[in-house]
């Protein structure tokens, strides 16, 4: 390419090109374009597009800004509307209504996303910026973040790869923990799988939640009062530098091993710290504005940096931007500037702003909080100005280096992919004749995929900010009371097993649905949004595609069929991400992998139950049928002489639906003392979490009656009624209340059996109409479950440690 | 006359991130308190009455936890006042920041006697999070005034670098012999312990608090705003709090009476109002 | 036989750290006439299984590119450094800080040998602080080892920054190729 400093400005020749050699320049001026997407840029252009330009349609374009190939899919499959969704998927983040406290309404903001790619290359940063983007989705909405969760999924940790595997899982809850507890925002945990399928492709999904009142909800867009006035665009945070320039472009391709050494420059540098300084000064720039009425633009940049996020907020307002790139603070001298355009540089955000205040929101930044005194070469700066007209326009060094419709830039691009559903043979799965309750059950809790994630959750500061009341570990949902002096609480999980995606697709996305409600119900609360991150391979292979199909009808289906408590309709979808390309070079792609999170309300936070056992004597209740089917179990994953891959327990929509509103109702009427959800391992590994959540308190067991479990007459296996995974939940109650718990249960129209009772035991025993009677210890499920996950991560095995 | 509120300011350094609960905690005592910029004004700062130094990571932890704001200019007035004897508790960060600051343990004159390292702990590194039960071990101090020698106060540990260390040999010894250690870790009945997890980081001597020779400045590694309601206690604590914690469900009222952690900032805030205080 | 090996890794990027160690020093501990400028590297002594030292270098270079325990060369420039600080500038000293506990790092080593890179049997983290003086030390005169002692070790507020000797050792080192540990 030309040296930047030549008098013209450089462009991409593509209109006068032969198809081959266009596919050559293309990719050696590092874009990654096809040959027919750089001819639309051309056609919609009128004209070649400069350098600037065309790296600018490139990003806009990925698979990570665009969703080509799947935006049809998500608009025909998924509901995204609700009475109180404010704001649905289109926005940096999904807005829905909360609660009223005291005459104003209050929302909870929810955004959700990946960021695999970089974490499989460089773990710590990738973890890291995973969480530094998300958060800035939710901050530039003007909400104050107060949780995260982190969805991970690594490699088999016991595997052929299980060394690096352990070098990604140390790297990922490192750079988790360094950024989210130096930002101070609590992390409520989120889940942990492992499968050789991750191998290669580790899955780093990011939860992040936050909190607005409904009239301050900020729009990425400039203001409709900017129309023939004059308003400046705000640069503010880091200096911009070439940290993740082709960032969007990275994470939408196949990993290659060989690549991944380069691929480390594609990977943004994170700053918790200035993140921090960032909210904690842009929360006084928003009051400042406010207190004046005066309306503001303000948006994060992320993919795509300065070009995407201006350009973004001139397109969604009709309006355009004109900004002088040699005014950016850049890092280095000699910047091109595509790289000042395009960068990824992390923390930074602009805001646009009538000019009579623009000096005044620079000082907050750069006096009041001495950004550039505290990081080096950070600062507030005027970087250009609204135009009337929606263009987007670019100068460097006095040249106009972009002149484009911002409507041509923002539109997007969209393919129509081809789908073919596998060939799955299905083998049945057998049960051992001779396998043992208690060794299976020993086995199962201590199988990485079920036991203890107690080793992650402790790196997490789950309590900064002082309005936890749940933290991870305690229940099937981490729950906040975010608003100070008001009992509304917030319960939120995040679901979605690999097992069933290897299975079935429509399954697996169906069940995150399921589970995901039944978490935030398990607590007594009811769920109010959800939010998917859809990881996939590549869509280009036409049974990946099929696949990820399915996973999003699954994911639809559920939300209708569960849908919402208190209201009509399905439970709203109002955020979400796609992740494709989840596979290496070597062609190994990940399982279908859509991952669900639930947030939930409880409008009386002092009544949310933990999932722990409380006292001797009280009676457990199982709620939810238990099938025979153990395709996708726990069981068969850790039993060796289990095989098959057979029928699996399919998600039964009326039934959770019935469930969760016989538990919130039980839960809110005070009658339940302890609550867990039935799934992993099921019913007989949700009753011992019960007992083993309650780590400094032993002394507290169960007696089982498995014969309760039996629902219809004939043929009968005890193993599989124990392990199996439909969903349901396991309720202790004192026995007082029992009665009142029956009413509520009959009146839901739901099954449920009186299973067992509560005992002083330490020991879980479990009876079978007398005929079989099996006792394992407390010690032994403890030392199982506390170890299982744990050793696999470390590769240590010890007794301490807990 | 009626005695004036008093006014607890909490310092904000750069990258502090529990300044705002601390502040609420801090307000359910009865009294005032405000967030104060590290860069404010030292002769308005030179008017509260009492100073708490949150949690974070002041200045990113560059070179040191706490090392760089321990040099910073307002910890000049901090120094000053809490010579004139106004109480100073530093929480977590805080607390790396008051003995890098050499307020705590104080002994020499301005002299850091002490370092807060990193954790020392079986199989893990890093950051830990975990509820801790600290003994109070001296009531004299003026995070412990309202408490009793041997009392169990759960309280969450929150941090990378919290194992006190010294080079000192007889140092230990002399802050046991001054009442200068105001908590220790123990398990769930009060026991000293020094064994995982019960001592969370390796800290010297079971050390989660200690104070200057006079007892109005102390650091702490345990966050007492983020247990200052019951309903910040986990249902899963051992104990008396945890008792009370799942006794409490279903209760509004319950659920917010003091935690814990409100013993801790009762016993700063009720130094206000004595009557000799000033 | 055993080749000890060091490795300077320097941020190529704008190292805050550095910058507010700067800061502090000349605005709060009043050192602006004596201190000009300030670099932090981290520095990885290792020991490895080598015939000369050349070849020890060959491998740790093999180990860098490897792994991502020591640098990521996107962000970090690196060089090895000879023993004693022969390779500061004659207006430079250094000031080694260590850990005195938990500055060994398996995981290192584990890495390395994840990635089939044989001979490296020890890996151990320092802090080298690379201080340039507006004034060349002068060998012989105890100013330069004065000046570094009220650098580096934190004894109080006004004394001492870079190094807390509770749980950290700390080690001088010259231009002119001596070293001399303050604290141990």
């Amino acid at each position: 390419m030309t040296e930047h400093r030549s008098t013209a400005v450089r462009t991409i020749p593509i209109i006068d090109v032969p198809d081959d050699e266009l596919a050559r320049e293309t990719a050696q001026a590092g874009l990654s374009f096809t040959v027919s997407e750089a001819r639309k840029v051309a056609d919609l252009l009128g004209r070649d597009p400069t350098v600037v330009e065309a790296n600018i349609f490139n990003t806009m374009w990925s698979e990570h800004c665009s969703y080509k190939s799947s935006r049809a899919v998500l608009g025909e499959h998924l509901p995204t509307e609700g009475d109180d969704v404010v704001l649905g998927p289109g926005e940096d983040a999904g807005v829905v209504r909360l609660g009223e406290v005291d005459g104003e309404s209050y929302c909870v903001v929810i955004a959700h996303e990946s960021h695999n790619h970089p974490s499989q290359v460089v773990p710590n940063e990738g973890a890291a910026t995973g969480i530094g983007g998300i958060v800035r989705d939710v901050y530039c909405m003007g909400a104050d973040v107060i949780g995260v969760m982190d969805p991970l999924r690594f490699g088999d940790p016991a595997g052929e790869h299980a060394e690096r595997t352990r070098e990604i899982i140390h790297g990922v809850v490192e750079g988790i923990w360094q950024y989210g507890n130096a930002l101070g925002v609590p992390n409520l945990g989120g889940d942990v799988y492992f499968d050789p399928c991750f191998d290669d492709n580790c899955l780093v999904n990011v939860v992040a939640l936050g909190l607005v009142r409904e009239d301050r909800v900020i729009r990425s867009r400039i203001p409709e009062e900017a129309r023939g006035k004059v308003y400046d665009v705000i640069l503010v945070g880091k200096p911009t530098d070439p940290s993740g320039f082709g960032g969007a472009t990275f994470a939408s391709r196949i990993l290659d091993e060989e690549k991944a050494f380069d691929d480390k420059y594609a990977v943004q540098v994170p700053d918790p710290f200035l993140k921090r300084m960032l909210a904690v000064a842009t929360q006084e720039v928003l009051q400042f504005a406010l207190d004046r009425g005066i309306p503001i633009g303000f948006k994060d940049l992320g993919a795509g940096g300065i070009a995407c996020a201006t350009s973004e907020l001139g397109a969604a307002a009709g309006l355009g931007v004109s900004l002088d790139l040699s005014s950016v603070h850049v890092a280095e001298e000699g910047m091109l500037p595509e790289v000042i355009a395009c960068s990824e540089t992390q923390e930074r955000y602009s805001f646009v702003v009538p000019r009579e205040i623009s000096a005044e929101v620079c000082s907050i930044f750069n006096e009041r909080f001495e950004l550039p005194e505290i990081c080096h070469g950070s600062k507030a700066v005027v970087i250009g100005k609204v135009i009337d007209e929606p263009r987007f326009v670019l100068t460097h060094e006095g040249r106009v280096v972009c002149d484009a419709s911002t409507e041509q830039i923002t539109t997007g691009i969209a393919y129509d992919r081809p789908a073919r559903p596998r060939d799955r043979s299905v083998r049945p799965v057998r049960i051992p004749p001779d396998l043992d309750l208690g060794d299976a059950l020993l086995a199962v809790l201590g199988s990485p995929n079920v036991s203890s994630r107690e080793h992650v959750f402790r790196h997490y500061d789950s309590e900064v900010k002082g309005s936890t009341a749940v933290r991870p570990g305690e229940a099937d949902a981490g729950v906040l009371a975010p608003i100070p002096g008001s009992q509304l609480g917030v319960a939120v999980s995040c679901d979605g097993i690999p097992r069933y995606g290897a299975v079935d697709a429509y399954e697996a996305g169906a069940r995150a649905v399921a589970e995901s409600v039944r978490n935030v119900a398990a607590v007594g609360a009811v769920p109010i949004a959800l939010t998917d991150c859809l990881n996939f391979g590549n869509p280009e292979v036409p049974e990946v595609f099929h696949d990820f199909v399915e996973a999003v009808r699954g994911v639809g289906d559920a939300a209708r069929g569960i849908g919402l408590k208190d209201a009509d309709g399905p439970v709203p979808i109002v955020s979400g991400n796609v992740s494709f390309y989840n596979q290496s070079s070597t062609g190994n792609a990940i399982h279908p992998s859509p991952i669900v999170c639930c947030v939930g309300r409880l409008d009386d936070v002092s009544k949310v139950v933990t999932q722990g056992l409380k006292r001797p004597g009280d009676a457990l209740y199982v709620v939810g049928v238990r099938g025979a089917a153990l395709g996708g179990s726990a069981l068969l994953e850790a039993i060796p002489e289990m095989t098959g891959d057979g029928a699996f327990s399919r998600t039964d929509f009326d039934a959770e639906r019935r469930m969760y509103h016989a538990v919130t109702d039980v839960i809110g009427e005070g009658l339940a003392v302890a609550c867990h959800d039935i799934s992993d391992g099921g019913l007989v590994t949700a009753a011992a979490e019960m007992i083993l959540s309650r780590p400094e308190m032993t002394g507290l067991g169960v007696v089982l009656d498995a014969a309760s479990l039996k629902s219809t007459p004939g043929e009968w296996s005890e193993i599989a009624a124990l392990f199996n995974e439909a969903g349901g939940y396991l309720i202790e109650v004192e026995p007082e209340r029992e009665e009142q718990l029956v009413e509520v249960l009959t009146a839901r129209g739901v099954w449920f059996a009186r299973v067992g009772e509560t005992t002083a035991g330490d020991t879980m025993v479990v009876r079978n109409v007398g005929a079989s009677l099996t006792t394992i210890q407390g010690d032994a499920m403890r030392h199982a479950w506390f170890h299982g996950a744990r050793d696999a991560m470390t590769g240590r095995t010890g007794e301490d440690g807990r | 006359m009626t005695p004036r509120t008093p006014r607890v300011a909490v310092i904000r350094f750069p990258g502090l991130n529990c300044e705002n609960e601390t502040r609420r905690a801090v307000l359910a005592q009865g009294v005032d308190a405000d967030v104060f910029m590290w860069n404010g004004p030292t002769d308005e700062l030179a008017r509260y009455d009492a100073y708490v130094i949150p949690g974070g990571f002041s200045y990113q932890d560059r070179v040191r936890a706490g090392a760089i704001a321990a040099k910073d200019r307002v910890m000049d007035c901090i120094i000053e006042q809490a010579a004139a004897g106004k109480p100073v508790l530093g929480i977590c960060n805080g607390a790396q920041i008051l003995i890098e600051s050499g307020l705590v343990p104080g002994l020499g004159d301005g002299l850091v006697e002490m370092g807060l390292a990193r954790n020392i702990m079986p199989d893990r590194d890093g950051y830990y999070s975990r509820w801790a039960y600290l003994r109070v071990e001296s009531a004299e101090t003026a995070a412990t005034g309202g408490l009793a020698v041997g009392d169990v106060v759960p309280v969450p540990i929150a941090h990378a670098e919290g194992r006190f260390v010294t080079t000192d040999p007889g140092l230990v010894q002399r802050l046991r012999g001054n009442g200068q250690i105001a908590f220790t870790y123990a398990t769930p009945d009060g026991t000293f312990s020094n064994d995982f997890p019960w001592n969370p980081n390796g800290s010297t001597a079971g050390i989660a608090g200690i104070s200057n020779p006079a007892g109005n400045v102390v650091a702490m590694m345990p966050h007492p705003e983020r247990c200052s309601w019951l309903y910040q206690v986990p249902e899963t604590l051992a104990g008396e709090w945890g008792r009370r914690r799942r006794d409490a469900r279903g209760d509004r009222t319950m659920l917010i009476a003091p935690g814990p952690g409100a013993l801790v900032l009762r016993s700063i805030c009720e130094r206000l109002f004595a009557p000799e205080g000033g | 036989m055993v080749q000890n090996v060091t490795l300077a890794v320097r941020l190529k990027i704008t190292d805050n750290e550095a910058f507010s160690a700067l800061e502090a020093l000349h605005a709060k501990m009043r050192l602006e006439r004596e201190v000009a400028g300030l670099v932090r590297e981290t520095l990885w002594d290792l020991e490895v299984v080598a015939a000369t030292p050349d070849e020890a270098r060959r491998i740790v270079e093999e180990a860098i590119a490897r792994t991502n325990v020591f640098l990521n060369p996107n962000k970090h420039y690196h060089a090895f450094a000879p023993a004693a600080g022969a390779d500061l500038d004659p207006d430079e000293v250094a000031v080694i800080v260590t850990d005195r506990e938990g500055a060994e790092s398996p995981r290192a080593l584990a890495a390395v040998a994840r990635a089939g890179v044989p001979g490296i049997t020890a890996a151990r983290m320092s802090t080298r602080w690379r201080i340039r003086l507006t004034h060349p030390p002068e060998q012989g005169r105890p100013e330069a080892l004065e000046l570094i002692q009220r650098i580096g070790v934190t004894t109080g507020r006004d004394a001492g920054l870079l190094a807390n000797p509770h749980s950290q050792s700390v080690v001088a080192v010259f231009p002119w190729g001596g070293q001399k540990p303050l604290v141990v």
